[in-house]
């Protein structure tokens, strides 16, 4: 069975919407479409899990990697589950508590990746600011917000773009 | 008391079939409709385990799964591979421990993904099924996963 995949992007974020089955088999199709988005440019992703049928222990290995990656560049990894299903396998490895940031729905992700960037000075992903270029997530295109210069220079500019 | 088997190619594609007909037989069984997710997940786990073994010692045998519907609901997922002592060999590490401590930086990513997902299937089994028992096939060649639930009788 394959997954499929709905991608949405709007300034500083990138939605991932992934149904199906995540296990041994489908693994690297939800690793390659991850790092894929990273590689251009997606820097806060919020993966949505909401129409996932199944995940198990192949599909946690991906999403640590790709949390890994995305946080070396400066960026997040949120993800959005509400089924019970496909929170267990979360909650049994303590990744739900200890690792992940895990919430119930897109909104309240985008509000948490929003807040988390306010907090770190940077200007939020607010649409209603007039520039609302939505495919353009180059986040090397932003103003500088002033904050950290250093993380953002090694954070921004994701290579091969 | 009545036994489903099943055999496979060492293939991941047919480790989902496992999990259908493992959830299947499960329900039939009278394993509680909440406890069929815990089935589904514990089941594909042991078989992405043999599987995964199959491949890496590169053996074709099929990995076996016998559904037995008896007192309780046990399934075991039997492999030809050689023991390995993930399974057996003392203490689950904490999963979360695996992801955190650092091992190595972006190059050596892909062998990161490997061992975490293995940690993270070992510690799925072990805390998902109470009843779990790891041991070598009867006749020696191979490991035998076996995972039982209760059956609810109506």
């Amino acid at each position: 069975m394959e997954l499929s995949f709905r991608t949405r992007t709007e300034a500083d974020w990138t939605v991932l919407q992934v149904t199906g089955e995540v296990d041994l088999a489908t693994r690297d199709e939800l690793r390659e479409r991850l790092l894929a988005l990273v590689a251009e440019g997606a820097r806060h992703l919020v993966v949505d899990l909401t129409g996932l049928e199944f995940i198990d222990s192949s599909g946690l290995g991906v999403l640590i990697r790709v949390h890994t990656v995305v946080q070396e560049q400066g960026g997040s990894l949120t993800l959005v589950a509400n089924q019970e299903r496909i929170l267990k396998p979360f909650r049994v490895t303590g990744l739900a508590d200890n690792y992940f940031t895990i919430v119930d729905s897109v909104e309240a992700a985008v509000s948490a990746v929003e807040a988390a960037a306010a907090e770190a000075g940077e200007p939020a992903g607010d649409t209603e600011a007039g520039d609302t270029e939505a495919g353009d997530t180059e986040a090397g295109a932003e103003p500088t917000g002033g904050a950290d210069p250093a993380d953002r220079a090694s954070g921004a500019g994701p290579a091969g773009r | 008391m009545s036994t489903v088997r099943l055999g496979f190619s060492p293939a991941p594609a047919h480790v989902r079939t496992a999990r259908l007909v493992a959830v299947a037989v499960a329900r039939r069984a009278g394993v509680a409709e909440e406890v069929l997710d815990e089935v589904r997940l514990a089941v594909g786990e042991a078989c992405s385990r043999a599987v995964a073994l199959h491949q890496l010692y590169e053996v074709r045998d099929l990995v076996d799964v016998e559904m037995i519907d008896g007192q309780r609901f046990t399934v075991r997922v039997l492999d030809r591979a050689p023991a390995e002592t993930r399974l057996t060999g003392g203490a689950v590490p904490d999963p979360v421990s695996l992801v955190t401590r650092g091992d190595g930086p972006g190059s050596a990513e892909s062998f990161m993904e490997e061992s975490v997902a293995v940690g993270m299937g070992l510690a799925l089994l072990t805390g998902l099924v109470d009843d779990l028992t790891v041991g070598p096939r009867d006749d020696g060649r191979g490991t035998a996963v076996a995972m039982s639930w209760a059956a609810q009788r109506g």
